[in-house]
């Protein structure tokens, strides 16, 4: 089986990494000093920021909430696009009034005469059967 | 019209057609030769019949029969299922146990009589066996057929039939009529019904232009066997003259057949129970005597019944 070998470390490779290390961290901590001055001089700077109210700690709300939150909210009341007419109510029935028949005159008047004879049917002959059912004979 | 006046199966005949060609008098006078030849198959008092033949050989096998013969025998069986077994051909041992044993003017003209004696109910009819395809009737041990009204009904339409191809026809079976065709004009043919009390006068009119009607009853057909009065109506549950208080029944129907069959089953059933049994078969009408002289008919009868109409008052 081949077997790697790993190579030790000089002296002067150590002192590079270390100095590479070193100048990173000198560089992060410069960038990081200069950015906290740059953001105080820009709150000082700026009016709109410089008006907001700084937050500290409240105390738990207890007043009660406005009247206008605890009440309903107001429904408006519809107007009516059409205004519905109720029928009338039906009219009574008005009492039918009869004349009274004509009195019966004790002398009626006369038949008139008709000009075409009257005839009257003569009733159908009772039919003559031909033949008549009976029990067998 | 031409008519033709005969007598046949026992019976007064007529036959009438109403038309006025030599062809139809032709034919018109064929009508009694037509019955001979029916009677000669279908009677039961014949020795040589068709019938008594076929009664012989009961219990035989198989017998072919003539046409006629078949269809009379088949009408006879359609009676017994439309009556519930109450019309039956089956009687006729019954029948001739209680006196009727030889046509009906032998037994009025005072032959002797056998007394009465206890007589086995009829054999069902159901068990008298048929075989279309060749035309053959097996009767069981015993049974005998009596085709009486049954073949008397089929030869008056049969004969109305063939009459009816010259004009309107109207044949009456010693009492029972069928009739084809309203007469020349569109009249109806009259129909007159005997009324059983009064022989010769009529209880009614009926006017038909088409169908049957028949009549049922035992004010004639009766006689004494020793001190009993028999009719020929028989009950087959019974196995004897049926105890009815009807004496006669007359029924309108659309075939004669179905006339015949309901005058028999309204006779047997009685005033109540056949009032009934015609109510329920409103194509039927029928007008029913009753021993106490009371007069029924059911209200289908109006179609048929004539009545003087109520005076009319016309201007011209």
């Amino acid at each position: 089986m081949a077997q790697r070998s790993i190579p030790s470390r000089t002296p002067a490779q150590a002192i590079k990494a270390f100095i590479s290390t070193a100048a990173v961290a000198a560089t992060l901590s410069g960038w990081a000093l200069l950015a906290a001055q740059n953001r105080a001089a820009a709150l000082q700077s700026d009016p709109l920021l410089s008006t907001l109210p700084v937050e500290t700690a409240q105390p738990t709300i207890t007043a009660p909430p406005p009247a206008w939150l605890m009440a309903p909210p107001p429904i408006p009341t519809l107007q009516p696009l059409i205004t519905v007419v109720q029928p009338p109510a039906p009219l009574a029935p008005e009492a039918v009034v009869v004349n009274p028949a004509p009195p019966v005159s004790a002398n009626p008047p006369a038949l008139r005469d008709v000009s075409a004879p009257v005839t009257v049917s003569q009733p159908v002959q009772r039919p003559v059967p031909v033949v008549t059912t009976r029990s067998s004979r | 019209m031409q008519s033709i006046t005969f007598r046949a199966m026992g019976c007064q005949m007529h036959a009438f057609l109403d038309s006025e060609t030599d062809d139809a008098n032709a034919l018109l006078q064929s009508v009694p030769r037509w019955f001979a030849e029916w009677e000669r198959i279908l009677s039961r008092f014949r020795t040589d019949s068709e019938l008594s033949a076929l009664n012989r050989q009961a219990g035989e096998g198989w017998v072919r029969v003539s046409p006629t013969l078949w269809e009379v025998v088949n009408d006879a069986l359609v009676a017994a299922r439309l009556s519930d077994g109450l019309v039956t051909p089956t009687v006729l041992p019954v029948m001739e146990m209680v006196g009727y044993d030889r046509d009906f003017a032998q037994v009025r003209n005072g032959g002797a009589v056998a007394v009465p004696v206890d007589v086995p109910p009829p054999g069902d009819w159901r068990a008298l066996r048929l075989d279309p395809a060749r035309r053959a009737v097996m009767l069981p041990p015993g049974m005998r057929l009596d085709l009486g009204g049954i073949a008397k009904g089929w030869a008056a339409e049969r004969a109305a039939r063939r009459l009816a191809r010259y004009g309107p026809a109207l044949v009456d079976a010693g009492g029972d009529i069928a009739v084809r065709g309203a007469r020349v004009g569109g009249e109806p043919w009259a129909i007159g019904v005997d009324d059983p009390l009064h022989p010769g006068e009529h209880l009614a009119i009926l006017l038909l232009s088409s169908g049957g009607v028949a009549t049922s009853g035992r004010d004639l057909r009766r006689w004494r066997q020793g001190d009993v009065e028999r009719h020929h109506i028989i009950d087959p549950r019974t196995g004897a003259p049926a105890q009815t208080d009807i004496l006669a029944a007359t029924v309108v129907a659309p075939s004669l057949h179905e006339a015949e069959v309901a005058a028999k089953v309204v006779m047997i059933l009685g005033r109540q129970a056949g009032m009934q049994w015609l109510n329920a078969r409103p194509w039927l009408a029928g007008l029913l005597v009753t021993e106490t002289n009371d007069i029924l008919h059911t209200a289908t009868l109006d179609r048929y019944i004539w009545r003087e109409r109520v005076l009319e008052v016309s201007y011209e």
